[in-house]
């Protein structure tokens, strides 16, 4: 079956690049964070769903690696993470044959 | 150095393949090392010292290590299925966890050999991209700083793809393997090459499974290792990567040692799921005399 989802661009540059531009001590700077988000093109959706911690909406587009990343960029711990990501585990199928 | 043949012709000594290994390289093992628990600690301890014993056993001067790249070289502007490393040099891992265990900033490669495989590899019909100046990041350095070298032998590294699909095929992991120990063994320097595979076995990283550790998935891949055919082997890992989470994509490492060493030797150090660390943790050895 093919994969309809897709990774975006934008976001995912947005989370590569924090890896090197300051990580977790940028993103949980709200200020920061949002003077951040303005060198990227993001869709309004994705923005809002950056400032409101909404990974339900986010975690479907970002590419796993950078997801793990990304939640330790936010605050959260390895059992804070997985406990984030369970919550939206509703359908979703593991490995290869889901999203990448 | 040479010797004379027969006939009297000078024929260079050939490098050698000299071992072939493989290692988990999970992060929280650089990141928990000093704070993990004491029985995981223990046998990481034991299992990583018989690796390394094994590694510096086959006195290898040049280590040509298989790895994920997780995001530090690569995005999604540019993707190599397979890159190898041909620089004199590579800078040390970026990560700020692997600072305090491997301080290194810089690491030594060997351009010749890098590009040797390159050019073997273009004439058996792989198509590698390659890069002269590449970040060796935790997944390829993590087993390495665990051998605890006197001097750290030069590295060609080759990093797959494994993050972000689609992603080479299992088979052609293994047949790269091929052509990697043809190339190094048509190198015309007397030296000495172990391959390692690293990463894995099961794993999974930023999806709604994560944490997850699939044992089965774990003692079936050890199984096909120590008695399937190629073929069998890659169509099998085909299916089973479908099912389990998508840090065992990095067992495509692995198939390359496996397809250097010819499919036969295989032998486990060791294996144990470690949840704390997020993945079943693995090492193993291919007995190159088998």
């Amino acid at each position: 079956m093919a994969d309809t989802k897709m990774t975006d661009y934008w976001l995912n540059k947005l989370i590569f690049d924090l890896q090197e531009a300051g990580g977790r001590g940028l993103w949980t700077d709200s200020k920061k964070r949002s003077a951040f988000m303005d060198g990227y093109k993001l869709s309004p959706a994705i923005r809002k769903a950056l400032i409101e911690d909404d990974f339900a909406t986010l975690q479907p587009v970002i590419n796993p690696y950078l997801m793990r990343n990304f939640l330790l960029f936010c605050g959260l711990d390895d059992e804070e993470s997985k406990d984030v990501l369970h919550g939206l585990h509703v359908g979703a199928q593991p490995g290869e044959a889901a999203h990448g | 150095m040479v010797f004379m043949s027969a006939r009297n012709q000078a024929r260079p000594l050939m490098a050698k393949l000299v071992g072939c290994f493989a290692a988990g390289h999970a992060p929280n093992i650089a990141r928990m090392w000093e704070t993990m628990d004491r029985k995981e600690r223990t046998w990481l301890d034991e299992k990583f010292a018989e690796f390394a014993t094994r590694v510096k056993a086959s006195r290898p001067d040049v280590l040509v290590i298989h790895s994920t790249d997780h995001w530090c070289n690569f995005f999604l502007d540019n993707i190599p299925a397979f890159c190898i490393g041909i620089g004199d040099e590579h800078e040390g891992p970026p990560e700020p966890f692997m600072k305090p265990v491997f301080p290194h900033e810089t690491l030594k490669g060997h351009a010749g050999l890098g590009k040797h495989i390159l050019e073997q590899a273009f004439a058996s019909e792989f198509d590698p991209s390659y890069s002269m100046q590449l970040k060796l990041d935790h997944g390829m350095v993590l087993p390495v700083w665990q051998v605890h070298f006197e001097t750290i032998p030069a590295i060609v590294p080759v990093y797959l793809n494994l993050v972000e699909k689609p992603f080479t095929t299992p088979l052609r992991c293994i047949k790269w393997g091929h052509m990697l120990r043809n190339a190094i063994e048509s190198f015309p320097k007397d030296i000495r090459v172990a391959v390692i595979g690293t990463g894995g076995m099961s794993h999974s990283i930023g999806e709604t499974t994560m944490g997850w550790v699939d044992e089965p998935f774990d003692h079936a891949c050890i199984e096909l290792f120590r008695t399937a055919s190629d073929e069998d082997l890659g169509a099998k890992m085909e299916e089973m990567l479908k099912v389990t989470g998508n840090g065992g994509a990095e067992m495509r490492n692995w198939l390359c040692a496996h397809g250097a060493a010819g499919g036969k030797g295989f032998d486990l150090i060791g294996y144990t799921p470690m949840p704390s660390m997020l993945i079943g943790c693995g090492l193993a050895e291919w007995r190159l005399s088998s």
